[in-house]
């Protein structure tokens, strides 16, 4: 580097032309941000042109997320996986035929008891690939944001636990786990958010959407 | 007014530069872009064009990007006070550009935010003065005196920076 501080500070100014996102960065970023996007405008891009809408637009987008995702030089969930390798327990009930409603109702299992519970009744069946796995994984949480997006605390509670048993430690856990709380804050359940909140922040101390759950919480006081 | 795709697909790169810029790490550059997008999502339909769509945006970006710095975790990288360089060191010009664009972050750390978001609206992204001073919301002066100071305190800090090197 020059030895003239004024050429010195030209030099480094100018190295802020590295800020620019890689357009693998981008894919990783649209795939994050999955079902806000809408779908995709020919199977890439970052989400072009109207709203998703119908099963047509759903199963485009499902594609497209599963692109993005590959586009990303290796797959999100492996990116995420290495964030958030530790367990957490998180309510869920013992029995398997109460457990949507249960869950609604309040319900504390470990997430893998729960998962455990599920193998063998709904996906039994060959493992998804990464980015299948990312797709239904946004698509679970897309139906739950729908839900409280229309004020269905419920709903949204039984769309965050069906991904919690399919997806225990996914990509999208943190997303989830702020859905989860968000959903118990209109339920009024405001003692189950603080205890669902404090899991979050031990499981994810450096999560982005801590000020957010926080936020949500004060104001709900 | 725009969808939220039609904001993303425009502005996403303004938005992760903007966000790298104001002071978050490189790792976490992507966790913050996705915040402040889903705050875009949340809050979009409430906005009604009293203001230009880049206003609008940035005043997102720094409240999403004054969260991240307010955190704990912040705090904990910040008192470590090492840069990492993820280069391999054989990448001589990689690495030098490594080492630039990680004085630049000590660099605009010692501004205050004020005048860090003035030099990184205007002399990082090229933004007229008169653009940014209607982003921030003060008089066009205001921008010229906080761009003043910020240039006089980065070369004061680049003065500093090569006598450590010279003496180090």
């Amino acid at each position: 580097m020059s030895d003239d501080p004024k050429k010195l500070l030209d030099q480094i100014v100018a190295s802020a032309a590295d800020d620019e996102p890689s357009e693998g960065q981008l894919a990783r970023l649209s795939a994050r941000l999955g079902p806000l996007l809408g779908p995709p405008a020919g199977g890439g891009g970052h989400g072009a042109g109207g709203a998703a809408g119908g099963a047509g637009a759903l199963g485009k987008w499902l594609l497209g997320t599963a692109a993005v995702a590959l586009v990303g030089g290796g797959s999100y969930v492996a990116y995420r996986a290495t964030r958030s390798s530790t367990s957490v327990a998180i309510s869920a009930p013992a029995d398997a035929g109460a457990r949507a409603s249960a869950i609604a109702d309040a319900a504390p299992v470990t997430l893998d008891a729960a998962h455990e519970l599920d193998a063998g009744v709904e996906h039994a069946k060959r493992p998804p690939s990464a980015s299948e796995a990312l797709a239904e994984e946004s698509r679970l949480l897309g139906r739950a944001q729908s839900a409280l997006t229309a004020g269905d605390g419920r709903g949204a509670l039984r769309w965050v636990e069906r991904h919690a048993r399919r997806f225990p430690k996914g990509a999208l856990a943190e997303e989830r786990e702020r859905l989860a709380i968000e959903a118990l804050v209109v339920l009024g359940r405001r003692a189950d958010a603080e205890k669902r909140a404090s899991l979050f922040r031990r499981r994810f101390p450096r999560s982005v959407q801590w000020p957010r759950i926080r936020e949500l919480l004060d104001r709900s006081r | 007014m725009p969808t939220f795709e039609e904001v993303y697909r425009e502005h996403v790169r303004f938005v992760w530069r903007t966000v790298r810029r104001l002071g978050v790490p490189e790792a976490d550059v992507e966790d913050v872009c996705q915040h402040v997008f889903e705050v875009v999502h949340r809050q979009l339909p409430g906005f009604r064009g009293e203001s230009k769509l880049t206003t609008w945006l940035f005043a997102v970006v720094r409240r999403v990007v004054a969260d991240f710095r307010r955190s704990a975790y912040q705090r904990r990288r910040a008192d470590h006070g090492e840069v990492e360089i993820a280069v391999a060191a054989d990448q001589e010009e990689r690495l030098e550009r490594a080492r630039a664009r990680a004085l630049l972050d000590q660099l605009l750390d010692e501004l205050d935010d004020d005048k860090r978001t003035a030099f990184v609206l205007c002399e990082l992204e090229g933004m007229e003065v008169k653009d940014a001073a209607e982003m921030l919301g003060c008089p066009v002066q205001t921008i010229y005196s906080r761009l003043r100071v910020a240039r006089e305190k980065l070369e004061a800090a680049a003065r500093r920076m090569q006598v450590a090197r010279s003496t180090g």
